[in-house]
């Protein structure tokens, strides 16, 4: 069933950090002259966005389909409203982050532990599978303070500036560099150990 | 490591995980196949017939009322009897049963709406299950609609509904609170401006503003 423009066929959604959808991110061109996107582009362009960014904001995985599941269906509500004074992943940064709140109180923490990453690893990560990597990266966020986590994330995986991440949550620019240095210093002191344990 | 920068070891593994990190293909068909059936459960404004939004008016009033019903006797039973919870809206269409429009009811922060109960015994917490986006949206959908039709007063029976099923917790509060301002100025009620100011205080980055405060002048 297609919501608005044309069909989605299902196919994978790019992984890609949001910094390099400049174009959709926008939704701006040119200048002063703003260009909703369809749903269907804000689904195929973001969904990872937003699949990571609520995954970030403590949603664990058993509630993360339904949650991402949620912030879309609120996109598809509100799209029409999307005025362009942010950047469109700041806007869904927003809804994501009520619907993050709201799927905790509902219960559920952050990620469950995980397996063993070290079992089958050698040396270095890139003898790690992808989703060996990916596990290693989500029980280490775990391990951070839902503050620091979410700097970081939308830094480090988003390529976001600082400057943006402050903007969206509401932060001083020093209270964003702050939190991201500790993150970065517990991040790679964690990604340290994986490697040699 | 340079505080500016992720040092090696974060580096390669962030670098090795981030194809892994979004969802995978499945995932991405599976939540599209079920956002298509929310939005489209009623939840595409003007798209359902006016005779069918009655009847969905119909069923939330049969809702509320059960709602209503169920504080009321939890306040008034001399022993304390567990309020059951309260069951999803039925598929069947149900006949239409006009819900009593009472006064605004409280922002939606509240943990509970108002309910005209005895003043002298507390109101109980009835045991509601969390209501499901797809209900928040029909019961916007259809406060919207009913703004559209110049019925404010319908508009507003739509929120009351709507803040008694989400216990002020819902995902559409903001949209909901919007609207509940839009139709207590469009009737002039004397407590219109206080709506506006509190939606303003509660959501002082809304998009909505300006056209409110346009609105209620």
């Amino acid at each position: 069933m297609a919501l608005t423009g044309r069909l989605f066929d299902g196919s994978p959604t790019d992984p890609a950090p949001t910094g390099q959808m400049s174009a959709l991110a926008q939704a701006i061109d040119p200048p002063g002259m703003l260009i909703v996107p369809s749903f269907d582009e804000v689904y195929d362009a973001h969904l990872a966005f937003v699949w990571r960014v609520v995954r970030s904001l403590g949603v664990g995985d058993a509630q993360l389909e339904d949650a991402v599941q949620d912030v879309f269906v609120v996109v598809h509500r509100r799209l029409a409203e999307f005025e362009g004074r942010a950047a469109i992943t700041t806007w869904l940064f927003a809804i994501a982050r009520r619907v993050a709140s709201a799927h905790r109180k509902k219960g559920g923490r952050p990620t469950e532990p995980l397996v063993d990453v070290h079992a089958a690893s050698t040396d270095t990560f890139a003898a790690m599978s992808r989703a060996q990597a990916a596990a290693t990266v989500q029980q280490i966020l775990a391990t951070l303070d839902d503050d620091k986590r979410i700097v970081f994330a939308l830094v480090e995986l988003e390529q976001l500036s600082i400057p943006e991440v402050a903007k969206m949550l509401e932060i001083n620019v020093n209270t964003a560099y702050s939190r991201l240095r500790l993150a970065r210093v517990a991040f790679e002191l964690a990604a340290a150990r994986a490697v040699k344990p | 490591m340079s505080d500016d920068h992720l040092g090696p070891y974060g580096r390669a593994l962030l670098d090795a995980a981030r194809p892994a990190l979004g969802p995978d293909p499945d995932a991405a068909r599976r939540m599209r196949a079920k956002i298509a059936v929310s939005v489209g459960g009623g939840a595409v404004a003007g798209v359902a017939a006016k005779s069918a939004l009655a009847a969905k008016l119909g069923i939330a009033g049969v809702v509320a009322a059960l709602a209503i019903g169920a504080l009321v006797y939890a306040t008034r039973s001399p022993a304390p009897t567990p309020v059951p919870p309260m069951a999803p809206t039925p598929v069947a269409v149900a006949p239409a049963v006009v819900v009593p429009v009472q006064e605004p009811v409280e922002p939606v922060e509240q943990e509970m709406p108002a309910v005209d109960v005895s003043p002298q015994r507390p109101v109980a917490k009835p045991a509601v299950t969390e209501i499901t986006l797809a209900r928040e949206v029909e019961l916007v959908d259809h406060a919207m609609a009913s703004l559209k039709q110049h019925d404010a007063r319908d508009a507003l029976a739509s929120i009351r509904i709507y803040d008694i099923e989400s216990r002020g917790r819902g995902q559409l509060a903001e949209d909901a609170a919007a609207i509940e301002v839009e139709a207590t100025c469009t009737l002039h009620e004397p407590n219109a401006t206080a709506r506006l100011t509190a939606f303003d205080q509660r959501y002082p980055r809304s998009s909505q503003h300006g056209r409110l405060a346009e609105l209620c002048k």
